[in-house]
């Protein structure tokens, strides 16, 4: 890997020392974001060792197909991304670019996903209000955890994808190996958002089923 | 005369593959998720969270080493990730402590 920047920016005096400073402050950033999910995965297996029965069958209510459809879109488009940056080293930036748009491509098939399935749990009335359907009253405290969950996550991915776009925009400028920073710290916070996904998948689709 | 300091070095290493060592791991972690998946439908009674929950580590785990490059990574971002999993298991002990001690204080 290229180990200085592209582009030097203020207070900088050197590329590599601008690049270590990037990636140690992402990686804070990422570390908070782990405190942020880890608080809530806590509070879900903190209620659901409580009422075990009720968490299981708000589980059984969750559609797998779409949960697994959406973590196979997610684990490619971070292959996709893993290739761009690796092709940015070795100056293959066409075959970058085209990686970017397929990562892209790929979240918004996800968001496309998830809003399908929305639109089956409210058809289903699976909203945790005083119409939800559901025999025990804890399975709408799941259902609260799910919502909650997947709508942070997706919120997560959708700011992704506006740094995907923006790096779409830098590659079509042919600018993107003088941004190679962005496209480090873009794929670092695009892997996260995935890890994440992997860890909502199983605690909401798989471990209650 | 003392010799010029070393530059640091973020990544140990040039990534040896483009395409080929990602797309192991990708093989990899679609695998882990069919196997997550057919686990599921298993009679393993107590241990299925466990054994779900582990799979889902082993792939998390995947991911932070060979896509965002943990592996290959310099001490400095590794000790930052491992500071991250450090507060993380903090948050999951102080917060389990009311749960494991209940019993104790009132039976």
């Amino acid at each position: 890997m290229s180990q200085a920047s592209g582009v030097l920016h203020e207070p900088f005096t050197s590329g590599v020392r601008q690049r270590e400073a990037t990636i140690f402050a992402i990686w804070i950033f990422l570390a908070s974001e782990l405190l942020l999910f880890g608080g809530m995965f806590f509070a879900f297996y903190t209620y659901r060792h409580a009422h075990t029965s009720g968490f299981d069958g708000g589980a059984r209510h969750t559609n797998l197909l779409f949960g697994a459809i959406n973590t196979a879109l997610l684990l490619t488009s971070s292959f996709a991304m893993s290739v761009a940056g690796r092709a940015l080293e070795v100056k293959r930036a066409a075959l970058a670019e085209v990686c970017i748009w397929v990562t892209l491509a790929l979240g918004v098939g996800f968001l496309g996903v998830k809003g399908l399935e929305y639109v089956q749990d409210l058809h289903e009335h699976l909203w945790p209000n005083t119409r939800f359907d559901g025999a025990d009253p804890a399975s709408r405290i799941f259902f609260g955890f799910y919502w909650t969950m997947t709508f942070i996550h997706s919120c997560h991915l959708l700011i992704g994808l506006g740094f995907l776009i923006r790096l779409g925009i830098m590659a079509r400028a042919r600018v993107l190996e003088a941004n190679s920073d962005s496209v480090e710290t873009t794929s670092l916070y695009w892997h996260l958002v995935d890890v994440i996904w992997i860890m909502v998948f199983t605690t909401l689709y798989l471990v209650g089923k | 005369m003392a010799s010029p300091r070393k530059p640091p070095q973020l990544y140990e290493a040039p990534s040896s593959t483009v395409i080929l060592g990602p797309a192991l791991v990708w093989v990899g972690l679609l695998a882990l998720l069919a196997a997550n998946i057919g686990l599921t439908f298993l009679p393993l009674g107590r241990a299925k969270t466990a054994v779900n929950l582990g799979v889902a580590i082993v792939q998390a785990s995947l991911m932070f080493a060979v896509f965002m490059r943990l592996n290959r990574a310099s001490a400095l971002v590794k000790l930052t990730a491992a500071a991250g999993l450090v507060w993380l298991s903090f948050l999951f002990l102080i917060g389990s402590a009311d749960f494991l001690t209940r019993p104790m204080i009132s039976p």
